[in-house]
């Protein structure tokens, strides 16, 4: 079962123009106006970054009125979205919607989802003593964070996004409390190494490291956050984003140096984009590059 | 595969396997489970050659049927233990090529790093096994369909599946022989975590552990009743498995039809106790965690078993 997409989208690399990202998000939009990855359906998270980066990029208003139609389409009575049309929940995939349509100036919408998103809360089990300290109880309570799924723990990828799609509205008080304690959240979980991975820097004492994709993004998410954590991963940032694997993980790192006034001059050379989700998240970053704000 | 909706057998499949999900293996034969040890030296042996030897043994039905192979697919780094050996998958592959299969394919979905394809170029699956995107799926990305488990042991009611399993007729499991830091050992059962869609329920897949880790490796397991394992144990891992363990040369090949039994193996090779495994006390139907219930062909396991280290938490898992 060959997967002539995926194949079509590795003749496309880090090397490539913002023309030619553009041309490729565009040409490979499903006839639904949403965006896939591997499947044939579409999907929010793809749609999402397609769309943002498409309408930053001011390119084909067809193809991005299309896919803000798709996005509004799937938006749930409760506010959120589901990351898929087969999925009865909405998840954390309304964060990225909610940044996209915020672009487009769809406030609607993009106020419906960060009412959601104040909603969410990353889930814990603490252990207290009881019984004079002889037992202990483990109880589950909220955390700062946010998860990828309702009622499970929160992450960093979840948790970045939605501190940027709640911020245009930090003026509210739920809103700003539920930044100050997200932004809390990222900066108590950095990684021995300076950068963040998926969101557990330590697993029964032992150090874990950290992921490019996530140092970039929460680097972005903490843009306006000059604490001492910031420092070194600025240094992670631009050390690994010389040797980095992935077209994603390059974008996410230069938007991160970006959103600290340390663009890279560019990226790592022969990175192979691979599905729509690379394109748009490095056209976003080569906009970012060019001068353009992004998030 | 066309760019449009789900074609009309992408959707009876899903039905069908809505159907299938949680029932368990009925029609269990009396005769006990077979479990191959295979000493394997290295990954530059003829490892296809080793496999048709092992389908053979098994008498597993190859002609005809569409085979997906399900490797551990988990970090970046080739030089590490973490990832099933790609040698090993590519061997796999050509063994069932010319045993007579319809087709052949590979499937994962990493549970920590989002960019697979990415993560399998530096793997070395992109080297080892020629047009690799043709064969393969990224499960995290894959059209996914809902569907209720009857009789769950672990708190999931109803769960997202990607299509593409369910449209094979035997689905190998193809993990590597690890510890892991909280199951005490991961194998062929665990394996099929990769089977829960990313897209859906994240990096990690974070709903498996609210929902009882042990518990759901055994409702996962049960929702994919025709299976077969290879287990990667010519280079295993001991210590902080899955991931920051180290390096553990084992030289075995484990095979079987009975995962229970292929795992229970497993774990008397690493000198683990599979009674004190506890996904695999929750499986047995057979009671397949005691040696005296598995028919041992290949290779005496104590002459292959070797002390794996482990976490001190889990040293009273010790065989």
């Amino acid at each position: 079962m060959g997967n002539t997409f995926l194949n079509r989208a590795h003749r496309f690399s880090v090397e490539s123009t913002v023309l030619e990202l553009i041309s490729y998000i565009s040409e490979a939009q499903h006839p639904d106006g949403g965006w896939g990855q591997a499947g044939a359906c579409s999907w929010t998270e793809p749609t999402a970054f397609a769309v943002y980066a498409l309408a930053s990029a001011g390119a084909d208003g067809r193809a991005v009125d299309r896919g803000r139609a798709w996005l509004l389409r799937m938006q749930r009575a409760d506010g959120g979205w589901p990351p898929h049309q087969a999925v009865g929940e909405s998840t954390w995939v309304t964060a990225p919607v909610t940044i996209a349509l915020a672009g487009l100036g769809e406030e609607g919408g993009a106020a419906k989802g960060r009412d959601w998103l104040v909603r969410q809360y990353g889930a814990e089990l603490q252990s207290r003593p009881v019984m004079l300290g002889l037992m202990t109880r483990t109880r589950r309570v909220r955390t700062g964070a946010w998860p990828w799924f309702p009622g499970t723990a929160g992450w960093v990828t979840p948790t970045a996004l939605s501190l940027l799609a709640l911020e245009p509205e930090a003026h509210r008080p739920a809103i700003a409390e539920r930044l100050a304690a997200g932004r809390a959240h990222l900066l108590s979980h950095v990684c021995a190494d300076g950068g963040w991975n998926h969101g557990s820097p330590r697993a029964l004492g032992y150090d874990a490291p950290s992921y490019p994709e996530t140092t970039g993004q929460a680097l972005v998410a903490l843009r306006s956050e000059t604490a001492l954590p910031i420092g070194k991963a600025i240094e992670k940032a631009e050390a690994d984003l010389a040797g980095c694997y992935t077209a994603q993980g390059a974008a996410w790192l230069a938007l991160g140096l970006a959103a600290h006034g340390r663009a890279p001059r560019g990226f790592p050379r022969g990175l192979v984009v691979r599905d729509i989700l690379d394109a748009a998240i490095l056209l976003l970053a080569k906009l970012g590059l060019n001068g353009k704000r992004i998030f | 595969m066309g760019m449009g909706g789900p074609s009309r057998r992408d959707l009876l499949a899903a039905a069908g396997m809505a159907g299938i999900a949680g029932c368990g293996r009925s029609g269990r034969p009396a005769r006990k489970p077979l479990v191959s040890a295979i000493r394997v030296g290295s990954y530059q042996e003829d490892l296809a050659d080793i496999i048709r030897r092992i389908l053979r043994e098994h008498k597993v039905r190859v002609q005809g049927r569409r085979i997906l192979l399900k490797p551990n697919l988990v970090e970046f780094d080739p030089n590490t233990c973490i990832n099933t050996n790609p040698r090993l998958v590519a061997a796999a592959i050509e063994a069932f090529r010319s045993a007579g299969a319809a087709e052949v394919h590979v499937a994962e979905g990493p549970g920590h790093r989002r960019c697979t394809l990415d993560m399998a170029d530096a793997a070395g699956y992109f080297e080892a096994i020629p047009k690799f995107e043709s064969v393969f799926t990224d499960l995290n990305v894959d059209d996914v369909f809902r569907t209720d488990l009857r009789n769950p042991v672990s708190k999931l009611r109803t769960v997202y599946f990607p299509k593409t399993p369910f449209r094979y007729d035997l689905i190998l499991s193809m993990p590597k022989l690890k510890t892991h830091h909280w199951v005490g050992a991961t194998l062929s059962m665990k394996n099929f975590f990769g089977f829960i869609p990313g897209n859906v329920y994240g990096w990690p897949k974070n709903i498996l552990h609210w929902s009882g880790i042990d518990e759901c490796i055994v409702d996962l397991y049960r929702c994919f009743p025709s299976h077969f394992a290879i287990v990667d144990g010519i280079v295993g891992m001991e210590g902080n498995g899955p991931i920051q363990g180290t390096q553990k040369a084992s030289g075995v090949l484990v095979a079987g039809a009975d995962l229970v039994a292929t795992d229970a193996s497993c774990c008397r090779i690493m000198r683990i106790d599979p009674k004190k495994i506890r996904y695999l006390r929750l499986a047995e139907d057979a009671g397949q965690t005691n040696a005296a219930n598995i028919q041992q062909i290949g290779e005496r396991l104590d002459s292959v078993s070797s002390e794996f280290a482990l976490m001190p938490q889990w040293r009273w898992i010790r065989g």
